[in-house]
């Protein structure tokens, strides 16, 4: 699949830097208010649609459509075009989001009179929060389309590449908090003192530790898609200024760990040092300079690197409870997946001959 | 050089994780966290001095002021904030109204469900085993609004008991009505901290023999855990968390919000009866 850039129109209108910043804030702050507000349906605090919860959730939406809607005004006014060409470079969507929110919205209210609040993770997953979450992600991930279709930016530098970055880190995010109970480094069940625990606790073998030992697995692979994916995505579309694995790797880590504050912190360090093994990979293997081998290689070690060094940790920190062929077969099956998903995700070498 | 400094951050991160000698990752199944967003999420959720909302209950004695082992008759009058009677209360736990009645010295505990008789109003039969003043806490959810807790104090009628400090009784095993109970917890019994989670397992068997049983649900859940310190002002009452409790181990989650002894009251239900199993613990600062 190549990668289209901006088809050819009339004259385009691009955000400025600033303006891009303020989208990734007011996009945040919706998005964090679509997941406090399904959390706290989570464990019964609400009652009524009137809540605190809701007043992040759509004040967020008040600042992200009049914010959005103001950028499609001013375009309007100072290029004179049509409202269609009007629409700044990446934030078609984006506008499209405002709408989706708005019904989200309509359709929140409907459902909680019809079917009342829902209790755990069904309500994080409730239909009207889905599409909360989708007119939400799709506001968020301007930025990041702006500068995908921003034809000249090959090989950016941060200060022109923050803006796209962070609205794909905080893209990602959203996408980890509603996989927050996939999240291995939350969970850490393969560490002995889990593998124990659950053992007091249920009894020793049986089920329980049959389907923990499938969970641990389960979340190793979700998670390592939720982490290299985004590197295949931007390693697709440009030349990545130094250091952006360890960063992506570091900035999802940390936003996973403020829901518990902090109390797994050593995952933060893992991650990082595992994106900084991508980063010197890519620079090494030159895959920068557009070597598919190198990418590939990328791609399988990075996932080797983030389960190693975790694993690691555990042996260091607590000990693994797991049996030797589960955790190791958890750390080759995570670098196939990867490698699986980069075959999938890459640019499309040109047929030869 | 970028390289370089990469390389360097790599070995610097190994060092500093090594260095780091209490960065044992657990399970949030296994630790729940004390901080962090979802903690303060929760948090909201929790049953510890829930405020009444500005409703009142006002508790009468029907005879005149009730006499140390004679059985009274209250009668408790609900009123909204603008002092109305109040005629919506919802369910919670199976019953429209909790009532716990604790004597100053925490050493006698009843909990009881006054029927409701219309109008915010609630009546219950409660004997008091001795004179003194007593602590009367209900609990009803007025108004479509959430769990609303309302304390009163009560003198009974009759010789008070000479008072007792009370002294932690640690984790040793309580028996009630032939049924042994054992508490574990997580941190240890002892080693609770103010403001941060415990998590309390009670393990329950057939006393002497300690053969396993199966405990019914008791008020919609698999126990009820009463919390109280020593002034009678920290007062937390919590459900058991079903998805880590079987039939004959229970366990709760709470928070003790304040440093001092505290005493708590777990209840379960096995075969009709009722056992309530009382235990003494300090919490530290």
């Amino acid at each position: 699949m190549q990668v289209s850039l901006a088809a050819a129109r009339g004259p385009e209108v691009r955000l400025s830097t600033n303006k891009e910043y303020i989208t990734i804030l007011f996009g945040i702050w919706l998005i964090g208010g679509v997941f406090v507000d399904g959390f706290a349906h989570n464990h019964g605090v609400v009652e009524t649609f009137f809540t605190p919860w809701h007043a992040i959730l759509y004040s967020g939406f008040m600042a992200s459509a009049i914010w959005m809607g103001w950028l499609l005004y001013r375009s309007k006014t100072q290029s004179g075009s049509t409202w269609r060409e009007a629409v700044p470079v990446g934030y078609g969507l984006g506008l499209a989001g405002v709408f989706i929110f708005l019904l989200g919205g309509l359709g929140d209210m409907i459902w909680h009179t019809v079917f009342g609040i829902e209790q755990n993770v069904s309500a994080l997953l409730s239909p009207t929060h889905l599409v909360l979450l989708i007119g939400a992600l799709l506001i968020l991930s301007s930025p990041f389309r702006a500068g995908w279709h921003h034809a000249s930016l090959q090989k950016p530098t941060w200060s022109a590449f923050t803006p796209i970055f962070l609205s794909l880190v905080a893209t990602t995010g959203a996408v980890s908090f509603f996989l927050m109970y996939a999240w291995a480094f939350r969970y850490n069940l393969p560490a002995s003192s889990s593998v124990d625990w659950y053992a007091v606790q249920f009894g020793d073998g049986g089920l329980i530790a049959e389907n923990n030992q499938l969970r641990g697995l389960s979340y190793i692979l979700i998670d390592t898609v939720v982490y290299m994916f985004p590197v295949f995505l931007l390693m697709k579309r440009w030349q990545l200024p130094i250091g952006t694995m360890g960063l992506l790797f570091a900035l999802i880590t940390v936003m996973m760990n403020v829901l518990d504050g902090f109390q797994n912190y050593p995952s933060i360090f893992i991650a990082l040092g595992a994106g900084l093994i991508g980063d010197i990979l890519y620079r090494v293997l030159r895959v920068r300079e557009g070597r598919v081998s190198g990418e590939r290689i990328l791609a399988a070690v990075v996932p080797i690197a983030l389960w190693s060094f975790y694993y690691a940790w555990m042996a260091i920190s607590d000990g693994i409870g797991w049996e030797t062929e589960l955790w190791a077969g958890s750390i080759v099956e995570a670098a196939l997946l990867s490698m699986g998903l980069q075959l999938l995700a890459a640019q499309k070498t040109p047929a030869k001959g | 050089m970028p390289l370089h400094g990469a390389m360097v951050m790599v070995t610097a991160l190994v060092l500093l994780l090594g260095g780091c000698g209490g960065g044992t990752m657990n399970s949030v199944e296994v630790r729940p966290p004390a901080k962090g967003l979802l903690h303060y999420l929760q948090q909201a959720g929790q049953m510890t001095n829930v405020s009444d909302r500005g409703y009142t209950v006002t508790e009468t004695a029907e005879e005149g002021q009730p006499e140390s082992g004679k059985e009274a008759s209250l009668l408790l009058q609900v009123r909204n904030p603008a002092g109305q009677p109040v005629d919506e209360f919802a369910e919670d736990m199976t019953k429209l109204m909790h009532l716990i009645v604790v004597s100053k010295d925490l050493s006698s505990f009843q909990h009881l469900h006054p029927t409701y008789e219309g109008e915010g109003r609630f009546r219950v039969k409660v004997t008091f085993p001795h004179g003194g003043p007593f602590l009367l806490v209900s609990e009803f959810m007025p108004d479509g609004k959430g769990l609303t807790v309302h304390k009163a104090w009560m003198n009974a009628l009759g010789t008070e008991p000479d008072p007792t400090a009370l002294v932690a009784s640690g984790s040793e095993a309580v028996v009630s009505n032939g049924i042994e109970i054992k508490l574990s917890a997580m941190p240890e019994v002892g080693e609770f901290k103010a403001g941060e989670m415990a998590m309390l397992n009670f393990s329950l068997s057939k006393a002497g023999t300690g053969e396993r049983i199966v405990l019914e649900p008791y008020l919609g859940t698999f126990g009820h855990c009463v919390i109280l310190d020593e002034n009678a002002n920290q007062y937390v009452h919590v459900h058991a968390a079903a998805e880590m409790s079987t039939g004959s181990s229970v366990m709760f989650h709470t928070e003790f919000p304040k440093a001092g002894t505290y005493k708590l009251w777990a209840q379960f239900q096995y075969r009709g009866e009722v056992i309530t199993a009382p235990y003494v613990v300090r919490v530290n600062k």
